[in-house]
């Protein structure tokens, strides 16, 4: 609760109809001790998302914001603007940490193979850093990050925001792996399948020129805008996608992938360098035995959208980030029991038939579904932007030092795991880990 | 002047949305258009009621007293709602939701409450109960937590964000519509030198002389009862409401005018006619119960 029922009461008598609360009405507004000041490196997609989370959490202040495109920096600037923060601008990241001198923390949004270079200076300037994954598209690349925070002590949190997420917490803390709802989980399923896309594009009076995107590192305007098919700036799709997905694998069994074995590659989008395509399976070593992972990620054609399903000896829990997509548990015939569990309200009671059901073909919202019979739906909810909890996490840990829910050496391990599968598809082999691979 | 005209369509919002853009240069008019499309996307998460997590799904997960921070967007949406609502005596009213589900049963069907059950939904009605601060963004409910559907003015708040992505790419002359019922012009048509040629439904506009207007730069939405026996509820004496059999609302900006046709459904002609005279770009066309039309500050091109 943001304000206290005297604040509220007050503030709204102060406003006469009750139409806008008077501005003494949040003392937190004021500015205080607790406030953090940061700072964006790259605000295109990624980076507005993680304004917008950060801007809904009480003392977090924008300082700054970078990128190299003046659109990006436009509407940063505009944005953040509207909230009362005054960001200065800057195109060159060496720039803002050569100017901005009260800066607790930085969030990078870059492109992937960008993140090492940004996230390394910014923790040597020493300040915590809030890195998107993947961590890098080179593995080399992602353990020096880790290695900066360990030799500055500078924390760095790493995007996998269902880390942070209370459904997925609750589903594989609380029902996998405490209370063992689904007995031995054998095996888990997951995909993020996108409906075919055109390159992105951009408004012609904000090309940049060619000389500064050489300046930059890029190629052309073209490979700018669409830096997530080529090998030079990022991982491809199943970095961009199944990263976050793959991740829930090692959390599920509490172990790093063994092997992994794949298919894909570029069959349908002729000027792309990454796989638009790859579909891979994981083996895991478990104290219970061998667990094995399925894994798609498409960009042709949406079907099953994205979710994941975690299948044990006694029923299989379907998730997804969009809660309405999945959030249930479904029992086999011969389990134990469940409604001990929904007396715990662990997990609540079988959902009546469904009712009504209206479709929209935006692929987030898509549907108003009543869970169908025979599912045990989830009972937490996420009431907050997917990554606000996850950026909580991390401004709770410079703040107060609450553990980091995926520091810089969590997400190495799944950016091993994650990058081997193009590795597989290349080089057309299986891939067997070792221990030490693990190790950043 | 451009003479091509393409035309882009996507569903959000359950409705189809459709981009008209008056262009030389299709692909950029495509790459436009598909900004446009992930804006609306985007804003159809934040204003979803079906999604706990977004801003409108926060607010209506409020307890009494407390409140919650919303993006940019949403909150300007609710301001724009806040004006309408002011503007129109209250008859705009995006909290009306617990008094419309008591005149439905579990079904959707019609059906009738006590006057006890009237009086408990109209406690949680009323947008004056939602209070918002400015300074962070915050929105919060004053007494018992209502319920906050935008849905009345979602789709034409998408349209006005929609007009400023066109004008970020350099678009000057676009035709922004939702699911029909709401229409943005910008410039003019290829053909026409003076705004875009836009039509009010029904055959009572047509006998009017203004079966199509010329709109440059402005918005028009449609409002009538589209189900045969749905009620519009009257937002405070809690029942169904005596409404004209259409009304069309014209204003500067897309929310405005959705918002606007919706009340003026329900608001007799004396008031709307005294809304246009006080507000700027403001214009209505109504067909009374008794097929009578009235119609203020519309020309017909």
């Amino acid at each position: 609760m943001e304000l206290s029922r005297r604040e509220f009461v007050q503030a709204v008598s102060a406003a006469g109809a009750g139409l806008a609360v008077g501005k003494n009405a949040l003392g937190e507004t004021k500015g205080g001790v607790d406030d953090l000041n940061v700072a964006i490196i790259g605000a295109g997609a990624q980076g507005r998302i993680l304004i917008e989370s950060c801007l809904k959490i009480p003392g977090i202040r924008f300082k700054a914001v970078c990128d190299i495109w003046e659109f990006s920096q436009r509407y940063a600037k505009r944005y953040v603007g509207k909230y009362g923060h005054e960001a200065n601008v800057y195109e060159d990241y060496r720039e803002l940490l050569a100017q901005e001198k009260d800066l607790d923390a930085v969030l990078v949004a870059s492109p992937d193979w960008m993140h090492a270079e940004h996230a390394n200076a910014c923790m040597n300037a020493g300040l915590h850093v809030y890195s998107e994954k993947e961590m890098s598209n080179s593995l080399e690349k992602a353990a020096s990050m880790v290695k900066t925070s360990r030799d500055t002590g500078k924390l760095l949190q790493i995007g996998h925001q269902r880390r942070s997420n209370p459904r997925y917490i609750h589903a594989i803390e609380k029902l996998i792996r405490e209370e063992g709802l689904l007995g031995r989980v054998t095996h888990a399923h997951a995909q993020w399948n996108r409906a075919k896309t055109e390159d992105l594009k951009w408004p012609e009076r904000y090309t940049i020129s060619a000389e500064k995107l050489a300046k930059f590192g890029y190629n052309s305007m073209s490979e700018f805008r669409n830096w997530r098919w080529y090998k030079k700036y990022g991982g491809g799709p199943i970095v961009d996608l199944g990263s976050h997905q793959i991740d829930l694998f090692e959390w599920i069994w509490g172990t790093h992938p063994r092997a992994v074995v794949a298919s894909g590659g570029v069959d349908y989008y002729p000027h792309h360098e990454w796989y638009d395509n790859v579909l891979c399976i994981y083996e895991y070593d478990t104290p219970q035995g061998v667990g094995r992972a399925f894994y798609e990620t498409l960009t042709t054609t949406s079907h099953f959208g994205f979710s994941e399903a975690f299948r044990g000896e006694n029923g299989t829990i379907e998730i997804s980030e969009v809660s309405q997509r999945a959030n249930t548990a479904m029992r086999e015939a011969h389990a134990p029991d469940w409604t001990p569990f929904v007396a715990k309200n662990m997990i609540k009671a079988q959902a009546a038939p469904p009712i009504k059901k209206s479709t929209t073909k935006n692929v987030a919202v898509d549907v108003r579904v009543t869970a169908e019979a025979g599912k045990w739906p989830l009972p937490v909810e996420l009431t907050k932007p997917a990554h606000q909890p996850h950026l909580e996490n991390f401004f709770n840990a410079i703040r107060h030092g609450t553990p980091l829910n995926c520091p810089g050496e969590k997400g190495y391990e799944t950016a091993v795991a994650v990058l081997a599968a193009n590795r597989a598809v290349a080089t057309k082999q299986r891939i067997e880990f070792k221990d030490t691979d693990f190790k950043s | 002047m451009s003479n091509s005209v393409y035309s882009f369509a996507h569903e959000a919002m359950s409705t189809e949305f459709e981009v008209i853009i008056a262009s030389d240069d299709q692909e950029l008019a495509r790459a436009a258009a598909a900004a446009v499309f992930r804006e609306v996307d985007h804003l159809e998460r934040l204003l979803s009621r079906y999604d706990a997590g977004s801003d409108i799904g926060q607010i209506n997960l409020l307890k009494t007293d407390s409140s919650v921070r919303v993006t940019v967007d949403t909150f300007e949406c609710i301001q724009v709602a806040q004006w309408v609502h002011g503007v129109t005596g209250g008859m705009f009213d995006p909290t009306i939701g617990p008094l419309m589900s008591c005149w439905r049963d579990d079904q959707g069907n019609s059906r009738t409450p006590s006057s006890e059950e009237i009086a408990a939904a109209r406690d949680r009605v009323g947008l004056h109960k939602l209070v918002l601060d400015p300074e962070v963004f915050s929105v919060g409910w004053l007494g018992a937590p209502g319920a906050l559907d935008l849905g009345g003015i979602g789709k034409g708040f998408a349209i006005d964000k929609a007009a400023e992505i066109l004008d970020d790419w350099d678009i000057t002359n676009a035709v922004i519509s939702g699911g029909g019922s709401t229409v943005r012009t910008i410039g003019s048509s290829p053909e026409k030198g003076s705004g875009w040629p836009i039509g009010i439904g029904g055959q009572w506009a047509e006998a009017e002389g203004c079966g199509t207007i010329s709109l440059k730069n402005r918005s028009l939405s449609g409002s009538g009862k589209e189900v045969k026996g749905e009620h519009i509820i009257h937002p405070q004496k809690g029942r169904p409401a005596t409404t004209h059999i259409g009304a069309w609302a014209v204003a500067p900006s897309a929310a405005k005018s959705d918002g606007l046709a919706t009340a003026f459904m329900m608001m007799g002609r004396g008031k709307v006619e005294a809304v246009c005279r006080k507000h700027s770009g403001v214009g209505a066309f109504l067909v009374l119960p008794d097929e009578t039309t009235v119609r203020i500050g519309l020309e017909s091109r």
